[in-house]
């Protein structure tokens, strides 16, 4: 064997002219919908915030799943994360979209049309302690603080890879690098915790579920994933990820999301289970609300899904070899998940005893797909602004130069 | 060069790297009955002596299906049918909560499948084996990486298939005795 060592630079992994073509595309149809969002924004300004209220937690899981991931690969290490690292580094940099994205949700909270603790008198919220948590401007004091945190590690993070692209770091300083990850997502945890709790589950105050911080959790890094697997995908097609991208590495990110997948299930599974057996009159009525009037086939679709049919192809070694299989199957776990986030959330605003689904008209159905898609677009321009503007690749990372070595074993 | 009949030839190699090159050469040569012997477990090496797909996947299925359908039946049998208990007003047949004991049963069914048909195809426990008579060949499970092309296979010839060995520049060729 040839003992010839090529000195990697970070010019070598120059993006891809097709990030460029791929944030103009974005930006157009982002703007589109934005216009669309904006319409449905004055016609129906109630709709808007609870589908604006959906699409912001679908966006923000790939914000901060890519943030939690980028921790987690500087702590644990391996080829899955040296791949994945730009992408998780431009994806969590729009922390301050999800920011200013927030701002209508707190303008639905202070106008009292978002969540029921807004207005609903004490004895109805389980008495005056509940205020203590439960109140506006506590609201948007914790808010700032996860949106502060978020934004700090991910600034911290970012200086510190560029600094090691440009070659100014040394491999004994990476330690310092591992010791913010570690804090950092001890941080993500706390922080989406009460997050999920300040976003989502207050939309019901009279309920709760202990598990519901680790349900968004899961969610947000298997969003990730499934992302990560179809970007992927994609660059390794062409130059220059084409250059060192091996079907192992789809393997690798294909067994972590068949992982997430299953513990996704595991989660929920056990909230369910729980709260069944119990049959608590403060607990059961939040799954009652969605387990009839049209919400069951919701959860139906969830269970063969978003678990049984991807769990059922992941258990095959060739399907996590096969780049077309593996990638439809990332695609349509994006698409559960927004299920997902639609039967966690919507139902509390379509609840009526009658009702139900019925009262979610055409109206309802097409602003809460125009609003993902307005979001979606602007986060995905930023996002491959962030991407276009560095190597694709962390060729000074400690590992790199050997993982692109032409090494067995 | 001795006349008795030997088990194979045996190479060795450095690094990982080399034993894989030598594996696939020979597997490309034609040879097809020989192993490669290494301190951890080379997925790449196995591949490249053509060994990587077993039955063992779909063994373990089995099993994890008869254990879910196992667990599922007997908590079917034991709430709904043998000893039916009213439990807060639910009905006998209680699927929810048969599902924690289906799902430990079938890993329970899916990890004895494993084991044993694992053990099954591999023939292990093996207590006496001709590569171990290779002087060298404890350092396979230190730091020394071997391909063992064995006798039995059809293209197997002493000068030939040991030309071929020395092409890939093994640290050593030994013939492995019976």
């Amino acid at each position: 064997m040839s003992e010839v060592t090529v000195r990697l630079a970070p010019k070598d992994f120059a993006p891809p002219a097709m990030i460029a073509r791929m944030r103009s595309r974005c930006l157009t149809i982002g703007l589109v919908f934005s216009v669309l969002a904006i319409a449905a924004a004055v016609l129906h300004w109630n709709i808007f915030l609870r589908a604006w209220l959906f699409s912001f937690m679908f966006w923000l899981g790939l914000t901060l799943g890519p943030l939690v991931l980028l921790m987690l690969q500087y702590t644990s290490g391996g080829n899955w994360g040296r791949l994945g690292r730009r992408i998780w580094e431009a994806a969590a940099g729009n922390w301050w979209l999800m920011f200013l994205f927030w701002i209508p949700i707190v303008i639905g909270m202070k106008q009292d049309m978002l969540f029921p603790w807004t207005h609903i008198d004490a004895k109805a919220l389980g008495g005056d302690k509940a205020r203590l948590y439960l109140n506006p401007t506590l609201f948007i004091v914790r808010g700032l603080i996860y949106f502060a945190g978020w934004g700090a590690l991910t600034t911290l993070l970012y200086k510190w890879s560029e600094k090691e692209e440009a070659g100014q770091t040394t491999p004994a300083q990476f330690v310092r690098i591992q010791n913010l990850s570690g804090f950092g997502i001890v941080f993500y945890a706390a922080s989406i915790t009460f997050a999920s709790i300040d976003w989502t589950m207050s939309l019901y105050p009279q309920w709760w579920s202990t598990v519901w911080g680790m349900l968004f959790m899961v969610g947000q890094v298997l969003t990730a994933f499934c992302f990560t697997i179809w970007l992927l995908a994609r660059l390794s097609s062409v130059e220059p990820v084409s250059r060192i991208f091996k079907v192992d590495y789809l393997h690798d990110f294909g067994k972590l999301m068949f992982t997430f997948v299953v513990l996704w299930a595991y989660l929920s599974f056990s909230q369910w289970l729980i709260i069944w057996s119990g049959n608590m009159l403060s607990e059961i009525r939040w799954y009652i609300m969605r387990l009839q009037n049209g919400w069951q086939y919701f959860g139906v679709a969830l269970i063969c899904v978003h678990f049984i049919f991807p769990f059922a192809l992941l258990l095959s070694r060739n399907t996590k070899r096969s780049t077309r299989r593996i990638v439809s199957i990332a695609l349509l776990l994006i698409f559960m998940r927004m299920v997902d986030l639609f039967w966690l959330t919507a139902p509390n605003f379509y609840s009526g005893t009658d009702a139900g689904l019925h009262n979610f008209h055409l109206t309802d159905a097409a602003i809460y797909i125009v609003c993902p898609i307005a979001m979606g677009g602007i986060w995905l321009f930023f996002f491959y602004q962030r991407l276009s503007q560095r190597s694709l690749m962390p060729v000074n990372d400690p590992g790199f130069a050997e993982m692109v070595e032409a090494k067995h074993g | 060069m001795t006349s008795q009949p030997i088990y194979g030839l045996m190479a060795e190699f450095e690094t990982p790297t080399e034993l894989v090159h030598a594996a696939k050469g020979a597997y490309s040569a034609g040879y097809r009955k020989m192993d490669t012997y290494t301190p951890y477990p080379l997925e790449e090496a196995a591949e490249a002596i053509g060994a990587h797909h077993n039955r063992v996947s779909l063994i373990v299925l089995v099993g994890a299906m008869l254990g879910m359908i196992g667990g599922y039946s007997l908590e079917y049998w034991v709430s709904a049918v043998s000893y039916p208990v009213n439990v807060g007003g639910k009905p006998f047949h209680s699927w929810p909560a048969f599902i924690p004991v289906t799902f430990e049963c079938a890993v329970l069914g899916a990890g004895l499948a494993a084991v044993f048909g694992m053990l099954a195809l591999n023939g292990l426990p093996q207590p006496y084996h001709p590569v171990f008579n290779s002087p060298n060949f404890d350092r396979a499970s230190r730091d020394r990486f071997y391909l063992c092309i064995e006798s039995q296979d059809p293209r197997f010839s002493l000068s030939d298939t040991r030309k071929l060995l020395e092409s890939f520049q093994p640290e050593e060729i030994t013939e492995v005795p019976y």
